[in-house]
């Protein structure tokens, strides 16, 4: 019941994953090879998602890769943090 | 072949055209992140080796015209909460193992301190003593891998040279280019 418009099954499950953590997801396909973007709202950066990308389990986990680099659990990174 | 994953940085954020001419230079293995940051390119790269695989994903980006590889992204640097995250504990979990109130001392200490006292640690250092004391367990989320010390060797070589390429490439001065060009070439 995905409601995204990736031929890859894998690819949706990540993309499904980048919403459920609070990712803006784009769909911007019908312009060549890029289905759409995973964007931090954060920090403003994006991951581009390739239509068809070389390998669909690699470009799932880049995905989510991408999501953890961008997890900014801020509250947890104070500089006063006593070790 | 293997697959080996590696991060290059770029010169300068993508556009929604040098993207398309990405894919189209081979870099569908590839995850590309841009924004107000940077770009960062993620490969996952089937090559015969750590090195031929670097050369070869170089080569690709630098098709397209404008976009320059300046280096090589280091993942070594690791906060309290990355080395929590990698090895799928909490962040008190890891702040107890490194003050040594649990999992038996030893753990190793920080590498730099931030101005604004953050705490920044050496993976290289961490993911051994994770692995001898049995913390090591699947990550929750992804799979993060450390490089043998061979891969390491590599990774920190592909940097050094593509950061002088970088240099020398941006200085504006020909005799010194040029001097500093015939020196690099006598290694």
């Amino acid at each position: 019941m995905t409601r995204w418009s990736h031929s890859k099954k894998q690819v949706r499950d990540a993309l499904d994953e980048a919403v459920t953590a609070g990712f803006e997801v784009g769909d911007t396909s019908g312009h060549g090879h890029s289905w759409g973007y995973v964007r931090c709202t954060a920090d403003k950066q994006r991951m581009q998602v390739w239509s068809t990308p070389r390998d669909a389990d690699t470009h799932a986990n880049q995905i989510r890769r991408f999501l953890l680099r961008h997890s900014h659990p801020d509250e947890e990174r104070g500089p006063h943090e006593q070790l | 072949m293997s697959s080996y994953e590696f991060s290059l940085m770029l010169n300068r954020e993508v556009t929604d055209g040098e993207m398309e001419a990405l894919f189209e230079a081979g870099c569908d293995d590839a995850a590309v992140e841009t924004g107000p940051l940077g770009t960062l390119i993620e490969f996952d790269r089937e090559a015969p080796s750590l090195a031929t695989a670097i050369a070869a994903a170089v080569r690709d980006v630098e098709k397209v015209p404008g976009l320059r590889v300046v280096g090589l992204a280091c993942d070594n640097m690791v906060t309290l909460l990355d080395i929590a995250k990698r090895a799928g504990v909490t962040r008190e979990a890891a702040r107890l193992w490194a003050t040594g109130q649990r999992g038996g001392g030893g753990f190793p200490p920080p590498v730099i301190l931030t101005t604004g006292g953050e705490r920044i640690w050496d993976w290289e250092q961490v993911g051994p003593w994770l692995l001898q004391h049995g913390k090591q367990q699947p990550p929750v989320r992804c799979d993060i891998y450390w490089s043998d010390s061979a891969d390491l060797r590599v990774l920190y070589t592909a940097n050094c040279v593509l950061r002088a390429r970088e240099a020398l490439r941006r200085e504006p001065d020909d005799d010194v280019r040029k001097e500093l060009e015939r020196l690099l070439e006598d290694a």
